[in-house]
Formats: structure tokens, C-alpha cells, sequence
């Protein structure tokens, strides 16, 4: 059905367009063949060869990127290029179809291109961060699986395919989170992921359910068509739940306590599960279901409200953090909230721009952290390092550029996109969401640049031996920091802004009306709230020494307690639970049903003491019985059939 | 000539006697024994059903009941003979160990 529409295309589509379905099913067969390769080696104390899992587990993604990369630039070569591929039918009934069908126009396009890419580093990087490490195969394992369900959730053409992606992004997070089970910490962090992951995904599946009730429709072209019929009230409910499970997936306010926690998994998975890709999905929906959101105003306002004050909750939070990681955990919640920002205020191509530059400087921010704990022995406090400048030269260049594009510094990448986004609040008037994401903007600078003076600058603070980085590190790291720098100049602001244009035939041109003046003048205010924020940070961390004194007063302690949502969460939901968990344990479970079935094995224990008296051994008794059986059958045998026997 | 009644008063009578001794006496070869007057007398009440009603449907049974008889004869034989090896005893009632 769907190659009808290909065939408006070039012959070539017709005969590569079978390469789709490819580059989804390539990271699922990797993931199926080192699964069995793990578990062909599960009673070997070393397991599988670490050159051979690492060799299968990043072949697979770099072939899937070499083939994504293959179809991406036929689209930039015949511009309306859209690819289709039905692979398998899956259900079909009277009513409705759904079919394994992949779909890959210039959002998804670009999104493949960068998940399979940054994937495909992060891999290689992984190779040496996971050295050593007695579940080295299933850690590609699972990696893989990740990369794929993230394809299928990208390149699905319908809403049941981006569910299972969905899904299974979600099972591969909570696998990675708790990689390292055997601490009880980080295996409570994965199920904490897990289940908050759980209550977006509950609204996502209404969401679904209620779509296809009134569109009759799985597929993104059929919503489309059917969804003008609807009435207002239907549209804002179907947004507000799909909302509900973006805001789960994007860990957005009040769904976000899981990302931070998520940091207890090994680091490069954080640095693409949890910053580059699967965090990104809620804000791919939301694009990908633009059309609704157009006709729906006030979700769409839901949308900035929540993006923005995610974004300067995290950023605040951020301030106070002394683990590296963390840092970035809430730095990722806060960038989110920007992307919601964006495609909340209808500029669903800047949102999808700032995932594509967010993808690149955070990957690479991760992935410096990550060799920061490799090279000092897993030590994540930042109190414990400083002056690793001179020791781990490459990480620094990477982390400084990074850092200075996260700032939104000019012209690295993170600038353009923060700024599109900005513009766009400014433009519909949202001058208090505008004021927000401003705010953030210095305050990401702010901690990016505490982060940064703190780790790399000074002297070192820690007792352990600094290694160096491994080249195996160094590649994907210099790769990841080019991307860093360059990936914003496909967004320039005004009329050269290609990215904009690229995206507008999947989520919608938008263009800004405000003159050049105004637009010079907000980057300017931008620049110069980053150039504040950092400034600050190099005045008070430039030369920080021990010992750290934690700030104080209320508002710190409300940061260091992340305004008590965990706190509330814990009282309000998770305590009530486990209570109502432990009646139903003592008085529904052990008093009620196990007091009803232990009094029900007493009856017939009793009656089996008293019938067993009748069986006592004697042969001759048993005789008695016998006869005595037979002749009352007899007996009533007559009774009932022939009376008149009695009556002679 | 005797009539039917003739036929099943002595099938009755052998059969009473047969539970009698089934029920009074403690040696389990004469239970055994008595177990094959009683299978007898009701082969005698066949055979004179039988031929009362010129039907032959009481001899086949008749016939299979002499059968089974015997090799239920047999089989008890040598459980009598295997349980006095071990017992030095045939009484019935010392035989009561299999009890609830």
C-alpha cells in the first residue's frame, strides 16, 4: 500500500528502498547474535572474547549508519525523496491493518542519521570504557537492542511501531541502568526508570487507543487526513495524553526523577541512552504529531509551561551538584525542557534542530566525563579532581568546546539552536517563557563552566593515579567535539537556515517575523547572559581548593533537596503503596485467604482422622462391609424398582 | 422334575453357606474356598435361568465365570502357599498390618 507512494519517485527508490527495513532489523540481528554468544558463554568465567563481541557489537551499527547515511543522501539529492518499505504485515482484521512498515522522510532521516552516527561512536568508545568488565558481551547486548528499538521507534510509519520502539527503548534503558544488578542501588535506580517510565507510557497507550478510536487510523498519513474531522475536545485530550507519555520518555516535570538516578548506569550508555537519543523521543512525537498539536493551542501552551520551568528546575538543581555526572543529568532534563520550549511554541524544526546539536555536545560532554572516571578509576566527585588539563589534553579540548557550545557560545552548536528556540517564544509574544529559558541559558553557562573549571583547571585534588585515555576514546570523542562545533552552521539564523527548510516538508515551515534587528539584538542578550554565567563560574572555580563548603541558607537546601520531589513522591506515592502493599501482605494475604484455606484443611483433616478408624486391618471386617454394601444396593435397588418384592 | 424355584433355592442356600464361611472362618484357605461355593452357586442360578428361559446368554457367562475362576484359583494358591512361607500362619487375623 505504501510503496504506492514511492513510486512517484525515482526508479532507484524502488530498488534500494528494501535498505530500510535494513538499517531497523541490522542492530536487532547484532543484538541476537552476541545475545547468544553471551549466553554460549555464560559458564565461562572470562566470557566471549572481548575483540570479537567488540568487533560484531559495533559492526552492525556502523554498517547500519553507513546504510542510513546511503538513503539520507539520495533525500539531499532528490529533495522530496520520502522512503517506504513494508517489511512484514503483522495484524490485519476487517477494520484495520498493521503492517511492519518503516517510513523515513526528512525528520526521520535526519534522526536516523544521527542515532545510527552517535550510536556507532558511542560503541566504539564503549569498547574501551567497558574493558575488562566480566559482562562486556552483554552489555553490547543490549546496546544494540537499543539502537535498533530506537530505529523502529524513529522510522516506524505508524503509532503501534513507535509504541514497540518505544517500549523497547524503555526495556534497553532499564537493562543499562542496572547493568551493574549485583549493587542494590543501581538496580532500584532501573526499576525507579522503569515504573515512572510506566505511568508516561499508561497515558501514551490511551493516547493511542483513543487516536485510533476516532481516526480509525494507525499510520502518520492517515491521522493526518482524518484527524480535521475532530472536535476540539477530542483533539486536546488525544495531545494531552500522547503528551503525558513524552513527558515520561523526555523526563520532563513532574515525570523527571528518573533521569537523574539513571546515572548509575555505565557511563557511555548515559551518554546515549540518556542524553543523546532515547530522552529525545518524547520530543520527536511531539513533532512527528505536529499536525495535531497545531489544531490543539492549549496543550501546546501545557508544552512551554512544562518545558520551561523543567528547564530552569534542572538548571538550578545543576548548581549545587558535586557529582559530574549529576551535572549533566540535570543539565540533559534542563535541555529537554528546551526542546519542549521549542516545539510547544510551534517551531517544531527548531525543537528537532536543538536534539540534533544538543545529541552532538552532550554526547561528547558524557563520553569526556566518562574518560575523566575511566582515567581516574571511577571517582565521579568533582571535588576530587581539578587540573586535568595537562593530563588528559584531548578530553579537555573536547570538554571545552562542548562546554562553550552548551553555553551557547557562537559559533559552536548549541548557540544557534537555543537561540532558533528563543526567537520563536519571542515571537509569539511568550515573553515570561522567553524571560525563563533567558535565565537558563546563564545558568547553563554558569554550571557548565563550574563543571569545566572544577575538572580541568587547578590542581589535582584526587589521591589515585591519572591514566591516560585510550585511543579507542580519543576517536569518538574528537568526532563527537567536530559535531559539537560544526553541527549549528546547518542552522544559521534567517535565510540561510537550512535546517529549517529540510524539516519543513515533514513538520511544517515556520517562519520568524521578527526583523534582523531584533533578532540581533536577543543574540546579543543571550551571549551575553552565557558570557555573565561563565565569567562567574571562572571567578569562583578558576582556582578552587579544598576544603568544599556547601552552601547554605533555604534556597540552597531546597536545591540540594531537588525541591523535594522526590521527597513528596516518596510520601505521597510510594509510602501510601507500600503500606496499602503490606495490609494486603498481612491481613488480605496471610489472615484472610491463608486463614480461610488452613481452616479448610482442618475440616478435612478431621474428617480423615475419624474415617480412618473404619480401616483397621481386620481382612473378615472388611468382609462385613462388603455384604453389608452389596446387600444395601440390593435393597435399594428393589425399593426403587421392582416395590412389590416387599410386599409378598 | 424340579422347577426353576428347586434350581435357585439350592443356588441360594450354597451361596449363604459360601458367605458364611466366608465371614465365620479365620483360615484363608477356606475363605478361598468358600469364595468359589458362592461363585458357584450363582453359576448354578445361570444355568437354571438359562434353561428357563431357553436363552443361552446364561451358559456364556456361566462359561466365563468357570475361567476366571480358575486362574483365580491359581493366583490364591500361591499366595496361600507364599504367604505361610512366610508366616508359619494362615489365620486371617494376624494379617492386619495394612490399616489407616
Amino acid at each position: 500500500m505504501h510503496t504506492e507512494h514511492a513510486t512517484t519517485t525515482l526508479a532507484i527508490s524502488l530498488q534500494s528502498n528494501w535498505l530500510l527495513s535494513m538499517v531497523v532489523l541490522l542492530p536487532f540481528l547484532g543484538a541476537l547474535l552476541l545475545g547468544l554468544l553471551t549466553l554460549s558463554q555464560v559458564k565461562n568465567e572470562q566470557g566471549p572474547s572481548e575483540k570479537l563481541v567488540g568487533l560484531l557489537g559495533t559492526a552492525f551499527p556502523a554498517l547500519a549508519a553507513i546504510l542510513a547515511l546511503f538513503l539520507f543522501a539520495q533525500q539531499l539529492s532528490q529533495g522530496e525523496l520520502v522512503w517506504h518499505h513494508t517489511l512484514a504485515s503483522w495484524l490485519e482484521t476487517s477494520r484495520f491493518s498493521i503492517d511492519f512498515a518503516f517510513m523515513m522522510d526528512h525528520l526521520s532521516g535526519l534522526m536516523a542519521v544521527m542515532i545510527t552516527f552517535i550510536g556507532t561512536l558511542i560503541h566504539i568508545f564503549s569498547i574501551a570504557y567497558m574493558h575488562g568488565d566480566r559482562g562486556f558481551a552483554r552489555y553490547f547486548t543490549y546496546l544494540n537492542l537499543f539502537l535498533g528499538s530506537m530505529l523502529l521507534l524513529i522510522l516506524s510509519d505508524n503509532l503501534v511501531g513507535l509504541f514497540m520502539g518505544w517500549e523497547g527503548v524503555g526495556v534497553c534503558s532499564f537493562l543499562l541502568i542496572g547493568f551493574w544488578f549485583d549493587d542494590p542501588a543501581k538496580a532500584g535506580a532501573g526499576t525507579k526508570a522503569f515504573v515512572v517510565n510506566r505511568i508516561g507510557d499508561f497515558g501514551f497507550i490511551l493516547g493511542i487507543i483513543f487516536l485510533f478510536w476516532n481516526t480509525q487510523h494507525f499510520d502518520y498519513t492517515g491521522i493526518q487526513s482524518a484527524i480535521q474531522n475532530l472536535s476540539p475536545t477530542q483533539i486536546n485530550t488525544i495531545a494531552f495524553l500522547l503528551l503525558v507519555g513524552a513527558l515520561g520518555k523526555s523526563a520532563q516535570i513532574p515525570l523527571h526523577v528518573w533521569l537523574p538516578d539513571a546515572m548509575a548506569g555505565p557511563t557511555p550508555v548515559s551518554a546515549l541512552i540518556h542524553a543523546a537519543t532515547m530522552v529525545t523521543a518524547g520530543v520527536y512525537l511531539i513533532a512527528r504529531m505536529h499536525f495535531l498539536y497545531e489544531l490543539s493551542p492549549s496543550v501546546s501552551m501545557l508544552i512551554v509551561l512544562i518545558g520551561s520551568l523543567t528547564a530552569f528546575v534542572a538548571a538550578t538543581i545543576a548548581l549545587v551538584q558535586t557529582d559530574i555526572k549529576k551535572v549533566l543529568a540535570y543539565s540533559t532534563v534542563s535541555q529537554l525542557g528546551y526542546m519542549f520550549m521549542g516545539v510547544g511554541a510551534g517551531a517544531y524544526a527548531a525543537g528537532i534542530f536543538h536534539v540534533f546539536t544538543h545529541a552532538f555536545f552532550k554526547a561528547a560532554l558524557f563520553l569526556g566525563a566518562g574518560a575523566v572516571i575511566h582515567c581516574l578509576h571511577h571517582e565521579q566527585s568533582l571535588l576530587k579532581m581539578g587540573g586535568l588539563r595537562k593530563k588528559m589534553p584531548v578530553t579537555h579540548a573536547v570538554m571545552l568546546i562542548s562546554c562553550l557550545a552548551i553555553a551557547g557560545i557562537p559559533p559552536l552548536a548549541g548557540f544557534f539552536s537555543k537561540d532558533e528556540i528563543l526567537l520563536a517564544l519571542w515571537d509569539k509574544g511568550l515573553f515570561v517563557f522567553w524571560t525563563l529559558g533567558l535565565l537558563t541559558a546563564g545558568l547553563t553557562a554558569f554550571y557548565m563552566f563550574r563543571l569545566y573549571y572544577l575538572t580541568f583547571a587547578g590542581d589535582y585534588r584526587g589521591e589515585s593515579e591519572v591514566s591516560t585515555e585510550p585511543f579507542l576514546m580519543k576517536l569518538p570523542l574528537g568526532l563527537l567535539a567536530i559535531g559539537a562545533a560544526l553541527a549549528g552552521l546547518l542552522g544559521l539564523p534567517g535565510s540561510y537556515n537550512w535546517i529549517s527548510g529540510w524539516l519543513a516538508p515533514a513538520v511544517g515551515a515556520h517562519h520568524p517575523t521578527a526583523s534582523p534587528t531584533v533578532m540581533g539584538g536577543l543574540m546579543l542578550i543571550s551571549v551575553a547572559f552565557a558570557g555573565v554565567g561563565i565569567g562567574i563560574a571562572r571567578s569562583r572555580y578558576k582556582n578552587f581548593a579544598l576544603p568544599y563548603t556547601a552552601p547554605t541558607g533555604p534556597l540552597a537546601n531546597m536545591l540540594q533537596n531537588k525541591y523535594g520531589f522526590d521527597l513528596l513522591y516518596e510520601n505521597v506515592i510510594v509510602e501510601p503503596l507500600r503500606k496499602l502493599g503490606r495490609f494486603g501482605w498481612t491481613i488480605a494475604d496471610r489472615l484472610l485467604i491463608d486463614g480461610a484455606i488452613t481452616a479448610g484443611t482442618w475440616v478435612y483433616r478431621v474428617l480423615g482422622l475419624s474415617l480412618k478408624q473404619l480401616q483397621f486391618g481386620n481382612l473378615r471386617a472388611y468382609a462385613h462391609y462388603l455384604i453389608f454394601g452389596v446387600f444395601m444396593l440390593a435393597y435399594l435397588y428393589f425399593m426403587r424398582h421392582m416395590p412389590e418384592v416387599f410386599r409378598l | 422334575m424340579p422347577g426353576l424355584i428347586h434350581y435357585l433355592t439350592v443356588s441360594a442356600l450354597l451361596f449363604f453357606i459360601g458367605m458364611a464361611g466366608f465371614i465365620a472362618r479365620k483360615n484363608i484357605f477356606i475363605m478361598f474356598l468358600s469364595v468359589e461355593l458362592m461363585l458357584n452357586a450363582i453359576n448354578l442360578s445361570f444355568i437354571a435361568f438359562s434353561r428357563h428361559l431357553n436363552q443361552l446368554d446364561g451358559h456364556i457367562f456361566v462359561f466365563f465365570v468357570i475361567a476366571i475362576a480358575a486362574s483365580e484359583a491359581a493366583i490364591s494358591l500361591a499366595l496361600v502357599i507364599l504367604l505361610y512361607k512366610n508366616r508359619q500362619t494362615l489365620n486371617v487375623d494376624d494379617f492386619n498390618e495394612m490399616k489407616g
